[in-house]
């Protein structure tokens, strides 16, 4: 099931509420934000995920997605850059 | 058909391949200036002349590739740091197909017979006589012609921004200054080495 990350109505970020046990039932209940790699969208994770997995080589996820260097390094810059925006936001609101 | 590729082949392609593709199409393009006497006299300039060699044909591309990698290069750098000499280099040489292709339309006997006619009467235009499919040719050759230009600055633009990942209009300001200058320093290349 996907993880909803803006809520439906104004498009805020949400925040975690309620967690489960799966084990016990146990139910904790707050006002959690969500780690920053949860507030990227689903295509954003798999970016992250696979530079990761191509040992952090643009050139390589390029050649994968057999799209350009220069369109690959743009992606990410675009998402450093959002990253950072989201990092400022969660620290001004800590 | 795939119009992105088309338009933006910069976004898909790699460096090398990029690379090959400019340098055997400038091969290309000097030998039609040379066959069919074209000279590059500009950076989107393709123009009848008399008696040019291929190695003149080579060096005046030369001289219009240098200008425009030179000129968006430093409007590159300004703009964003990550910028590659070998990128630009590749939006440099690509984007002149669109010219070599335009040079083509040159050979047409007609282009021919209308501009004698009407260099003949140029004084007294009323004597112009033109057939009707004339002028039909030499429009649609007209359109074709700016259709190229325009192809030529979409290519600029688009592998302008892949390079640079520009996104800001204000960039854009860079970009039309660096493309005048290249212009300019083309021209005077081209008349005076």
């Amino acid at each position: 099931m996907k993880l909803p990350i803006t809520c439906p109505s104004c498009e805020n970020p949400l925040n975690v509420s309620q967690m489960r046990c799966n084990q016990c039932e146990t139910m904790i209940n707050g006002n959690y934000e969500l780690p920053l790699f949860l507030k990227l969208n689903r295509d954003e994770q798999n970016f992250i995920l696979n530079f990761f997995l191509s040992s952090g080589s643009i050139k390589e996820m390029a050649k994968q997605a057999e799209l350009s260097y220069p369109t690959m390094r743009n992606r990410m810059d675009d998402l450093i850059e959002k990253i950072k925006k989201l990092d400022i936001n969660s620290e001004k609101k800590e | 058909m795939n119009w992105k590729l088309i338009f933006n082949p910069f976004s898909k392609f790699s460096e090398i391949k990029l690379l090959a593709f400019g340098i055997v199409i400038t091969l290309i393009g000097s030998f039609i200036g040379h066959f069919l006497n074209l000279t590059y006299d500009g950076v989107f300039d393709a123009h009848l002349s008399k008696e040019v060699s291929f190695l003149q044909s080579l060096k005046e591309n030369f001289l219009d590739i240098s200008s425009v990698f030179l000129m968006l290069f430093i409007a590159g750098k300004i703009i964003y740091k990550k910028t590659r000499m070998i990128d630009i280099l590749n939006i440099s040489l690509v984007s002149r197909f669109p010219t070599y292709i335009s040079g083509l339309f040159a050979i047409n006997p007609v282009l021919e017979r209308v501009s004698k006619e009407v260099l003949k009467n140029m004084e007294h235009p009323e004597k112009i006589q033109l057939a009707t499919l004339d002028l039909v040719i030499v429009l649609i050759i007209s359109l074709l012609s700016i259709f190229m230009l325009v192809y030529s600055i979409i290519l600029l633009v688009n592998g302008f921004r892949v390079s640079t990942n520009t996104k800001k209009a204000k960039h854009f300001v860079f970009f039309i200054i660096a493309l005048i200058l290249a212009e300019v320093i083309a021209k005077t290349l081209v008349y005076n080495i």
